[in-house]
């Protein structure tokens, strides 16, 4: 960036020239875009999973497991970041209790997750999934509390039977 | 900034990086805003159960007394706890709906706080809500059900932490 030094032409001489160097200054501020960009987009995915996603708030004070994330929006549902159901609106009126897409993934992932602790994938006494596995279901605050249950049911059946909601802490 | 070209005359070349920076700075302040209101909502987790039939309900003195804890949850008429013992008729509490803006979440901590008073064993509450209720008060209705807030000076008291989720039966 090039100034005109003040009053110098006026005098009749040559004019001077101020450099200013910002190459230093754009370069911070290119890591720091870089920086907050990728933030942003880290942040979306994990926490949020959907954009017309927004949990409830609550004053819980217990951490998030992110083993297995379930999350719920009014239109589809999402298991690890991947929509499974996306046509969950058209369930909201019947009496699906079992939503067969999400069904699937949850027990695919169980068989993976048992075969990593090298557990059986299904219990001998009942012939369902063995039980014991940690979801966080993560929905917006809109979704009926009939959608949850099936929500709900779909990943108890499946082995994930310690569910716990996500919410945002209150005061944050 | 500035080049030297063929030794005799000193030419200035510039590049106006005006526009850039004011681009740059437009775009800082949006991610920086952006960053403040993503990062600081910090995420919690609520427990919330299936119901079980027949598991054992705990331990402590008043066992034989009070069977189970359920509160019901309807847009009309509002709450309502149950409180099933095994030797004598339910009692039940109601806490209205609290007019137009909902449901009463404080004044049912309070009702069940005078529960957790005669009966500290239990820990465990099944919350029967209507199907049409939004997920939003349901997990207003389960923190009201876990925890009280008792103020500034007493904080938030635990209530009944293991809080099993159903719809009221037709």
């Amino acid at each position: 960036m090039i100034f005109a030094r003040k009053g110098t032409e006026r005098r009749g001489r040559t004019p001077e020239d101020l450099n200013v160097n910002v190459v230093n200054m754009i370069d911070v501020m290119m890591i720091l875009i870089s920086f907050l960009l990728m933030n942003g987009a880290v942040q979306t995915y994990s926490t949020l999973a959907a954009p017309d996603l927004i949990p409830p708030v609550s004053r819980s004070e217990d951490p998030v497991a992110f083993e297995t994330e379930v999350a719920v929006t009014e239109r589809a549902v999402l298991l690890d970041g991947e929509v499974v159901e996306g046509n969950f609106r058209d369930y909201e009126d019947g009496e699906v209790r079992l939503l067969s897409a999400l069904d699937a993934g949850l027990k695919r992932k169980h068989e993976r997750l048992s075969e990593a602790k090298g557990v059986p994938a299904i219990d001998p006494d009942t012939g369902l999934p063995s039980p014991g596995n940690p979801v966080i279901i993560k929905s917006d605050r809109k979704v009926l509390f009939k959608q949850i249950q099936k929500v709900m049911f779909t990943c108890n059946q499946a082995g994930f039977d310690k569910i716990e909601f996500a919410a945002i802490k209150e005061g944050t | 900034m500035s080049a030297v070209s063929g030794g005799a005359r000193r030419e200035t070349l510039s590049v106006n990086v005006v526009n850039l920076i004011d681009i740059l700075i437009i775009l800082l302040v949006f991610l920086l805003t952006n960053f403040a209101t993503s990062t600081f909502e910090d995420l919690t987790s609520v427990p919330a159960g299936m119901p079980v039939w027949g598991r054992d309900a705990g331990s402590g003195v008043a066992r034989e007394k009070l069977d189970r804890v359920e509160v019901r949850m309807e847009s009309q008429p509002g709450f309502t706890i149950v409180l099933g013992f095994s030797d004598r008729e339910p009692a039940v509490v109601r806490v209205p709906a609290n007019g137009p803006a909902g449901f009463d979440y404080a004044r049912l901590s309070r009702e069940l706080l005078s529960v957790k008073q005669s009966w500290e064993f239990r820990h465990d509450v099944l919350l029967e809500a209507e199907k049409d209720l939004s997920f939003d008060v349901i997990v207003k209705a389960m923190d009201a059900i876990r925890s009280i807030d008792m103020g500034v000076v007493a904080g938030v008291m635990p209530l009944f932490p293991r809080v099993a989720l159903t719809d009221i039966p037709n």
